[in-house]
């Protein structure tokens, strides 16, 4: 068969009319994105919706006609609807993958759980096919059309980071990057206890303003470790959607119906902040350099998202030195942290627009005893 | 002159600094402030002595310990295989980089580059794949997926 990329975008798009015709309960939703985008979705059945727009539900904005982007989701519960089946050959991110991409459209097929996820830049069209929601892992659900999203932000300028973010309302926000593990979520949610504003535990856009960085928000989504983390939130147990399985899942949480005026949509960045757990009791911010941060962030980032590329290399560098940089030592005491991210916004102004820092941030209990920062060139990569 | 290796060999100026990635290395390099004014000025097209006489300009720095760094830097860039050096010169070559001293002389600081080797996994070029007509789905049986871990 002599497939090219056109065509079989052409023939999966027609596998879903035909599926979306068959059932005959086709339901849409808009989304915002980003500063002002807005993206249609269009469901083949309720089943997916109910699935798929929970984690997207605080950005729900009313219909438009004028979109920016339009993604299908269909399935094949009833065994028709499947696209074809590219060549199957290479293992990335440990699963079976295939990435096809022209300059206009961008083509990705797993094997397990079978999905095929494609967009079609100059159509603003993007295809999000599964075999069964029952057959993907527990995660997904939290994250959903993360690779389609990630597509279409990087011809955007607006890049899908694996990294949490909050802050306050007045004060800007922080870009929390690190490794799975490394303190993001926990930091993330503690913030939110306190009162801040939460734009993502896990993944969230970046985008300029005015050449400074603005984070936006994709997920109201969050998970713990039940058995390590849950017990430091039990105001946020009842947030928690898979109760029956937390002895082999992650606990995982929809914020927004429960915490609508802190899930914030948009954040302006003020600093990036590198999660490190020390397993001391004291929270303390250090400076730290931008090649500490890019190393915390760029790996995981690219390793997650399919079809990353070099623009997203220099995407995610150009947000890292466009801010200051600093290595955030996680305590034990949890609740030291939020006061000291926002003494760290509170210290530095409303001008964002600050050099690399000089000098060492101290948490609440430290922050009469000067601290000298580490030179910029500590860090050896 | 040099010119840049090959096609992969690409850089984009990132807040002052030049980042440049070699796709089949999977490396990356960062350049001072006056190792990007001359990055930029190779990329262009003017030839060493050219360089030399431009970075004279606008940094304030003697002209020996200028042409020493210049010569350095091209030396260090041919090393790590990111520039190659041609015979050919181009009388035509654009002039987008503005060179033209402009007020006070910027400090010369001494043009560097440094290596990174932390992300070569995920720097290097992947191939792309062409189509055939593979079933849906196709699954070697050994092929066996962790679908807890997220």
């Amino acid at each position: 068969m002599d497939l090219d990329l056109n065509t079989y975008f052409h023939t999966s798009h027609n596998a879903f009319l035909l599926q979306a015709s068959k059932r005959a309960e086709l339901c849409e939703r808009t989304i915002r994105v980003g500063n002002n985008a807005s993206i249609r979705i269009q469901f083949a059945n309720e089943k997916l919706l109910s699935y798929f727009m929970p984690a997207i539900e605080h950005i729900v904005v009313g219909p438009s006609e004028n979109v920016d982007l339009t993604i299908l989701v269909w399935d094949s519960t009833d065994g028709t609807g499947k696209p074809l089946c590219p060549a199957w050959q290479t293992h990335r991110n440990y699963r079976w993958v295939d990435l096809l991409a022209s300059d206009n459209i961008k083509v990705s097929c797993e094997m397990s759980p079978a999905r095929m996820t494609a967009i079609h830049f100059e159509k603003r069209l993007a295809l999000f096919w599964i075999s069964d929601v029952k057959q993907f892992p527990w995660f997904e659900q939290s994250r959903p059309f993360r690779t389609i999203l990630h597509w279409w932000g990087a011809a955007k300028n607006l890049h899908l980071l694996h990294a949490a973010a909050v802050g306050t309302a007045d004060g800007g926000g922080a870009l929390l990057v690190g490794k799975g593990g490394a303190g993001k979520s926990t930091t993330a949610l503690t913030c939110l206890n306190s009162g801040m504003q939460y734009v993502s535990d896990d993944h969230c856009l970046v985008g300029f303003e005015n050449s400074l960085p603005v984070a936006y928000s994709l997920y109201n989504a969050a998970k713990l470790n039940m058995m390590d983390s849950i017990s430091r939130f039990p105001e946020l147990e009842r947030c928690i959607v898979n109760r029956d399985r937390l002895h082999f899942e992650k606990a995982m949480m929809f914020l927004y119906p429960f915490y609508p005026d802190r899930v914030a949509r948009a954040l302006s960045l003020k600093a990036v902040l590198v999660a490190v757990v020390t397993g001391r009791a004291e929270t303390q911010i250090r400076a730290t350099n931008w090649q500490e941060a890019a190393r915390a962030l760029i790996p995981s980032t690219m390793t997650e998202l399919q079809g990353s590329e070099v623009d997203d290399f220099y995407g995610m560098l150009r947000v890292i030195k466009s801010i200051p940089c600093y290595r955030l030592e996680l305590g034990i005491e949890i609740g030291q942290i939020p006061p000291a991210i926002c003494n760290l916004l509170t210290s530095m102004g409303n001008d964002s627009n600050l050099p690399q820092p000089k000098a060492a941030i101290a948490t609440p209990i430290d922050q009469d005893r000067p601290i000298t920062a580490p030179p910029p060139t500590t860090v050896t990569l | 002159m040099y010119k840049p290796a090959g096609l992969h060999i690409v850089h984009q100026n990132i807040v002052g600094e030049v980042i440049i990635v070699d796709l089949r290395a999977g490396t990356y390099f960062s350049l001072t402030e006056t190792a990007s004014f001359i990055w930029e000025a190779l990329v262009t097209g003017f030839s060493r002595n050219e360089i030399i006489e431009e970075v004279f300009n606008i940094f304030d720095g003697t002209r020996e310990e200028i042409e020493q760094s210049v010569d350095q830097l091209l030396a260090q860039l041919v090393a790590d295989q990111l520039i190659v050096e041609t015979e050919a010169t181009d009388t035509t070559k654009s002039r987008a980089i503005n060179m033209a001293p402009s007020g006070e002389k910027r400090p010369f600081v001494e043009a560097t580059v440094q290596k990174y080797t932390d992300m070569e996994d995920i720097l290097v070029l992947d191939p792309i794949h062409d189509f055939d007509d593979a079933g849906w789905p196709n699954v070697p049986d050994s092929t066996q997926v962790d679908s807890n871990t997220p």
